[in-house]
């Protein structure tokens, strides 16, 4: 379903030519619990925005759904991101000015499905993550916990192919951290939604079907699939 | 293409929201615009209104009245050293003889100063003319009579509304009978004018009020060198104007050997102000532009800053897979949202603005519907071209950049 091919990423600095990553391969099947562990500055957030479409690999292919996104075009990698890519952000990146269901709402928006509809949707999948009770709710109205369930019913909303977890519990407290762990994992095991998580913490790394670990940009599977 | 509607709606409800979360920035750049877009509407109604009413002026004078002048400067040297001019005898005849012309009344005038019962009731000119000239010029008589041509060389005269009024202020009762000392010489107030309403037809609108009226040849007599420096005359209906301004330029040059009039019409010279005016118009209405060019910029600066501040905001809505496309838009209906609202207020404003201006100078106020399209069509474009730029820039940050820049 997502398949990197020696994908490489430099960047220029000055004169300097960086390379942060180095010939990754990574194939991640549908229903994948996968999480990519490293220290900071091993490149796994550049990995991360590459896995998203937001930044593109300067070699090598990345094929979702059998599609190679280094040939798109803007309107086409947009789209694809908002059909197949499921943001779930360390720091909740939700839209202060908005309520948790029109949070939640944005990516169907960009669809172009209709309003009464997107609300139905979005209400549904808050229920799920069990937010029903506060869709009116701004972010800054919500614990650290609550809003990154709000993220996550965002993420979800749009039936991603795969929901990209970017330090999804370090900006929490244990418990609660724990929580949001639990949700993805069971996300993940009852209704088969493909999840890679990045992370620094073995910890939650260990509760993964799948590691991987990033060094160097250099990324190795931990467990055989 | 049919998700557009559903994004258009929901692009103006964020802008809405977003405009109204910064509200006194938003207010700020709509009073921008808003000051732009009514001294462009103020201008071009003040000037369409202007125009108007010349032409009423004019029309209520009647369109069909000629002026004649002795043109100088087209005669030859040696017709001006004969000291070849319009004599009286001719202007009198003019109507009789072409067929083009209706009537005729020529003036002479000279100036001088007015005194009543050994008190001065100012000065101004004192007009020799016909009976004819009253009509041609729609004086109207407040008491007595106009001067007449029976009046030859009599010591008679017609007081204008102002040195009516200075009279009176003297004497209560002065009035018909009473004798007005004009330049020394005394005489017998036979009709007193009307106020005379102030116009734009000039020169086809003689000033009255400051002046005195004395027949003609009265006139000859106290200034025996004064020409006939202007003769006003009516069109007979069936003729064109430059039928009638040829016929009286060779009706001239036949009776007096070099003398060369100049003709001017109503018509022509409506023509030359109708000219002016829109030059005027289009002078202010560059100089309101400017107002709309800096208040367009205001917006552009608004919008660079509405960018700057919601970097993360882009991000995410660019993470959330919004495209270049897609925030491009959102910028620009913002920009478009914010400068339309302000030039409604600002056709509102004007159109305000021009009432007052109507009411103050007593022009029949109207609107023209040209101000209104161009008020909402010109800001609808200000908004475009200055809020491309930042949406532009907002379009092109890079998603992963903007996502960091916030918290």
């Amino acid at each position: 379903m997502l398949q990197l091919v020696d994908v490489e990423k430099s960047y220029r600095l000055g004169a300097m030519s960086i390379q942060v990553l180095r010939g990754i391969c990574l194939e991640v099947a549908k229903g994948d619990l996968l999480s990519i562990m490293g220290p900071s500055g091993s490149g796994k957030s550049t990995l991360m925005n590459i896995i998203g479409l937001l930044g593109r690999p300067t070699a090598g292919s990345y094929f979702l759904n059998g599609r190679n996104v280094r040939l798109m075009k803007d309107r086409e990698l947009s789209a694809c991101r908002n059909a197949n890519i499921g943001f779930v952000f360390q720091s909740f990146q939700l839209l202060g000015h908005l309520t948790a269901l029109e949070n939640v709402a944005v990516p169907l928006v960009y669809r172009g499905m209709g309003r009464a509809e997107i609300r139905r949707r979005a209400r549904t999948i808050l229920e799920k993550v069990g937010m029903g009770e506060r869709t009116g709710h701004k972010p800054g109205q919500l614990s650290g916990g609550q809003k990154q369930r709000v993220a996550i019913a965002r993420a979800l909303v749009g039936d991603p192919a795969v929901v990209l977890a970017d330090e999804p519990t370090g900006a929490l407290d244990e418990e609660t951290a724990d929580e949001v762990m639990q949700l993805l994992i069971q996300l993940n095991q009852e209704d088969g939604i493909t999840v890679v998580i990045i992370t620094h913490d073995p910890s939650i790394a260990r509760q993964c079907t799948r590691q991987t670990r990033i060094c160097d940009g250099v990324l190795r599977e931990i467990t055989q699939p | 293409m049919q998700h557009l509607v559903p994004v258009i709606a929901a692009n103006l409800r964020e802008a809405v929201r977003s405009l109204y979360g910064a509200r006194l920035r938003t207010l700020l750049g709509l009073i921008g615009i808003m000051i732009g877009i009514a001294s462009v509407i103020t201008m071009i109604s003040t000037g369409d209104i202007a125009t108007a009413q010349l032409l009423k002026d004019f029309e209520a004078r009647g369109t069909d009245i000629l002026t004649i002048r002795k043109a100088d400067s087209l005669m030859t040297a040696a017709a001006r050293r004969r000291g070849s001019r319009i004599v009286l005898g001719d202007a009198l005849e003019l109507a009789d003889t072409l067929p083009s012309v209706a009537e005729a009344a020529p003036r002479v005038q000279s100036h001088g100063g007015f005194s009543y019962r050994g008190k001065s009731v100012g000065n101004g000119a004192i007009q020799g003319v016909t009976a004819s000239f009253a009509s041609l010029n729609k004086l109207k008589m407040a008491e007595g009579r106009f001067v007449s041509d029976l009046d030859i060389g009599r010591y008679y005269c017609v007081v204008g509304a102002d040195i009516a009024t200075a009279m009176r202020r003297h004497r209560a009762n002065a009035g018909i009978g009473d004798t007005l000392n004009i330049s020394g010489r005394l005489f017998t107030i036979v009709g007193m004018l009307e106020p005379n309403p102030e116009s734009y037809a000039l020169p086809f609108q003689v000033d009255a009020n400051d002046s005195v009226f004395v027949p003609i040849t009265t006139a000859n007599r106290i200034a025996p060198k004064a020409e006939i420096e202007l003769i006003i005359a009516q069109v007979q209906a069936r003729f064109h104007y430059s039928t009638a301004a040829r016929d009286v330029q060779s009706y001239f040059s036949e009776r007096v050997r070099g003398l060369v009039v100049e003709v001017t019409s109503a018509e022509q010279l409506i023509e030359q102000m109708k000219s002016q005016v829109g030059l005027m118009a289009l002078l202010l209405g560059a100089v309101g532009s400017i107002s709309l060019i800096v208040g367009g910029i205001g917006i552009m600066n608004i919008m660079l800053i509405s960018v700057a501040e919601r970097r993360r905001e882009i991000g995410i809505r660019r993470a959330l897979g919004a495209s270049r496309r897609d925030i491009q838009f959102q910028f620009l209906i913002e920009a478009f949202l914010l400068t339309v609202s302000g030039g409604i207020a600002g056709l509102l404003l004007g159109v305000g603005a021009t009432y007052g201006i109507c009411q103050f100078t007593d022009w029949e106020f109207f609107v023209s519907p040209i101000s209104g399209i161009a008020g909402i069509g010109v800001s609808t474009i200000v908004g475009l071209f200055f809020g491309f730029q930042p949406a532009y820039q907002a379009a092109h940050l890079d998603p992963i950049a903007a996502l960091q820049g916030g918290e």
